[in-house]
């Protein structure tokens, strides 16, 4: 038997080993997910302020934490991670024609990972450890929680060596010459970040799992900031990972026409700031914290934070600038007009787009959260949800997903399932998204606080209607996952179609006129501004409070 | 193409003044972080507190009991600092009474975990951190009379969400 099979996906080479790898991560980041979605389920209701839903489903303050717990970790740390690996292997092996290396140490990772996960299932399961994915200490959990932390993270690190080995086999090998692909190379930059993560991640969860069996003593504020070393450098992971995404969609849904229009040279300047920035901006998650200084608060949480929105400014024009120069090459437009000419109906520009707007909008949210004397009104409500359901369950889930609606097939070499159903999947999830962040962020506005369990008698009334649009966003959003996974379980396991693998899921282009960028760069210029407008109002609400210093 | 390899030479191909331009405006906008920076200039009695102090927390609770003891329920005068300690899970005091217009200094602390303060009600929120062995110290004057509800909004055990006291400012 060859070693590897000819891709459907421009006729690149999959080696039977990487592919094991990649869909063995993939069906565990689909498990993740399932479960994260279930008891989304169960979060929804539990904040929804409707007390029928809430005794339909049982919950009560004991096993609402326990749901919650189990929603962070398997939405932010499991789906998000297992999913980074498969698609960090992905960019590692068959985009650059290569077998993954070492396959004895991705065993390793895959097993330490696994069984990582299975423990802090099992002990958040059984009630043990409803500390939440943040684990705060002094608040204890069983002991396994924090060893099952410390091996997830352990195996993650793990994977993050095995993608940096098959890169230099393939480069020894001579498989690819001179620099990497773009999408490798941010690869790359979300691999290095990741480095920074594990490094943190493994420090606080020894410190605490010494401390948990009563070895040492834990400073509070220590922990958090070493919890936030590992919890902030991973968002910046998935920022890496959901732009490369990205990339890779617009021109996959263009039929390859976009990357014509992609510079390569602007998209890797940025990805370079995008790590020079995020290590340094850790202190917007303890800006009203007691133990550090208003100097270093400034510093790190307020102006390092917002140098980090220099490089996802850029990315955004690159490839917003990209489908408006691929519409405009084919059409003749005015100056919105390629809006409506972008095939809406493709699953990769659907997601991208999507995405894209479910970044601005989390992105939006985050600028009153990351600047110091803002912070004070909306840090730790429900506004705090609203913001990183827009960037990381809308944006970096939705840009994965389509993603994975194309790596999928050009792995197996069989058509997609539905693509029909994966572009309804998308409108779905996209649509309950945007409600649910809005009833969060509008709840929030109003100070209901996140991770507090919330019957009718606790709630006050005027977020009652907020909680209302959460429960129903969310409502939906979860049907759209269910679609997602059956999907792609359906692809796996179906005998597959006859045909073109990618039927239907390339948009065709041709190159007939001058491309240009203008409309592109109007659109994202007027939402800039009407993001600072949001800033500027949000000191406007501020002084107007009563006063506190 | 994105998915291939390919020379320096083929992708290092300069910036357009379009791109250039887009630069600019990315910096400007990330400069919009001046007002953190100026603000306390512009309004300094709108600002996250900087006092903290470190007193054993024994130390602490009896002044947090000693203060409820006498005002729980009762208007607390001008001058008279308020002590408030944070547990699993109630707060030392379940009704504040505080006069519109005076400025009360407010420490507050935890007797166990990590909890979170806020104010809300009447188009104010405010949330502060409470940390175990660290007493955080702020300023505070209310310019509306009405019906505020303290409550913890750090997760801190089963009864968090139970954590809750009034403020009644008159
Ligand atoms: C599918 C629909 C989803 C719904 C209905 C939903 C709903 C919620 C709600 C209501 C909360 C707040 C609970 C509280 O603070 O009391 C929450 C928290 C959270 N969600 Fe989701 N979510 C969804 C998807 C996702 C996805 C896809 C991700 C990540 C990729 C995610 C990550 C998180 C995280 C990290 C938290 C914070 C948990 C904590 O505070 O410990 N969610 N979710
Ligand atoms: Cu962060
Ligand atoms: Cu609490």
């Amino acid at each position: 038997m060859e070693q590897f099979v000819i891709s459907p996906l421009a006729g690149l080479k999959v080696y039977r080993t990487a592919r094991k790898f990649i869909i063995l991560n993939l069906i565990m980041a689909l498990i993740s997910v399932s479960i994260g979605g279930i008891a989304a389920i169960f979060v929804a209701s539990g904040r929804s302020q409707i007390d029928t839903l809430i005794s339909i489903l049982n919950l009560n303050p004991m096993n609402y934490y326990a749901w919650l717990t189990l929603h962070g970790m398997n939405m932010l740390i499991f789906w998000i991670l297992w999913a980074e690996v498969a698609i960090l292997y992905f960019l590692s092996t068959v985009i650059l024609n290569n077998d993954i290396y070492p396959a004895k140490l991705a065993w390793t990772s895959f097993f330490t990972m696994v069984i990582g996960q299975a423990m802090i299932e099992y002990i958040v399961g059984i009630g043990q450890a409803s500390v939440l994915f943040t684990a705060y200490v002094p608040l204890a959990a069983h002991p396994l929680f924090y060893i099952g932390y410390l091996l997830f993270v352990a195996g993650a690190g793990i994977a993050v060596l095995v993608f940096f080995l098959s890169i230099y086999k393939a480069k020894i090998d001579g498989k690819y010459t001179g620099s990497l692909p773009l999408v490798t190379w941010g690869a790359v930059v979300a691999a290095i970040i990741a480095l920074i993560t594990v490094f943190y991640g493994l420090i606080t969860f020894s410190f605490t799992l010494a401390w948990r069996i009563g070895l040492i003593e834990m400073n509070v504020e220590a922990y958090r900031w070493y919890y936030w070393g590992l919890g902030h450098d991973a968002q910046y992971i998935n920022l890496a990972a959901t732009i490369i995404a990205l990339y890779a969609l617009i021109v996959l849904g263009t039929g390859f026409t976009a990357a014509n229009f992609i510079n390569e040279k602007y998209a890797r300047i940025a990805f370079g700031l995008l790590l020079i920035f995020t290590i340094p901006a850790i202190g917007h998650h303890i800006l009203v914290d007691p133990g550090f200084s208003y100097i270093f608060k400034q510093a790190s949480g307020s102006v390092g934070s917002h140098l980090l929105s220099i490089p996802t400014v850029l990315h955004a024009f690159a490839l917003t600038g990209a489908l408006s120069a691929t519409v405009t090459a084919s059409y003749r437009t005015s100056l919105f007009g390629w809006i409506k000419r972008i095939p809406w109906g493709n699953p990769a520009i659907a997601a991208a787009i999507f995405s894209l707007i479910s970044l601005a909008y989390g992105g939006a949210l985050a600028q009153p959260l990351t600047t110091l004397q803002t912070n004070l009104n909306y840090h730790n409500t429900l506004w705090v949800n609203a913001h990183f359901h827009g960037t990381v369950a809308g944006s970096t889930t939705i840009a994965f997903m389509g993603l994975f609606y194309y790596i999928l097939p050009s792995l197996i070499s069989k058509k997609l399932y539905s693509v029909k159903l994966s572009k309804i999947q998308l409108y779905t999830f996209f649509i309950g998204i945007l409600i649910l962040i809005t009833g969060m962020a509008l709840a929030g506005y109003n100070g209901d606080p996140r991770r507090t369990f919330m019957p009718s008698d606790l709630g006050l009334p005027f977020w009652s209607s907020y909680t209302f649009l959460l429960a129903l966003g969310g409502l939906i959003a979860i049907a759209g996952g269910i679609m997602f996974v059956f999907n792609m379980i359906a692809t796996i396991l179906y005998k597959g179609k006859v045909g073109e693998v990618f039927e239907g899921m390339m948009a065709k282009f041709e190159i007939k006129n001058t491309p240009t960028k203008k409309g592109a760069f109007v659109l994202i210029f007027i939402i800039l501004i009407l993001i600072m407008v949001l800033y500027l109002f949000s000191f406007y609400r501020l002084g107007i409070m009563p006063t506190i210093y | 193409m994105v998915f291939k390899s390919k020379k320096v030479e083929e992708w290092d191909k300069g910036l357009t003044t379009e791109e250039k331009l887009w630069i600019v405006i990315a910096v400007v906008f990330a400069l919009m972080a001046v007002t953190t920076l100026v603000w306390p200039i512009i309004n300094p009695t709108h600002e996250v507190p900087t006092t903290t102090l470190t007193i054993d927390s024994k130390a602490f609770e009896n002044l947090a009991l000693n203060f409820s003891a006498k005002y729980d329920g009762k208007p607390v005068p001008a001058g008279q600092t308020i002590y408030i300690l944070a547990r699993q899970y109630y707060w030392s005091i379940s009704k504040l009474v505080l006069y519109k217009g005076i400025e009360y200094e407010i420490m507050v602390s935890s007797f166990d975990v990590v909890h979170g303060f806020e104010i809300v009600g009447n188009d104010v929120v405010f949330n502060l951190m409470v940390i175990p062995g660290i007493v955080y110290v702020f300023h505070i004057s209310f310019n509306q009379r009405g019906v505020y509800y303290l409550i913890c909004n750090e997760y801190c055990g089963y009864g968090h969400s139970y954590m809750r006291a009034l403020i009644e400012v008159i």
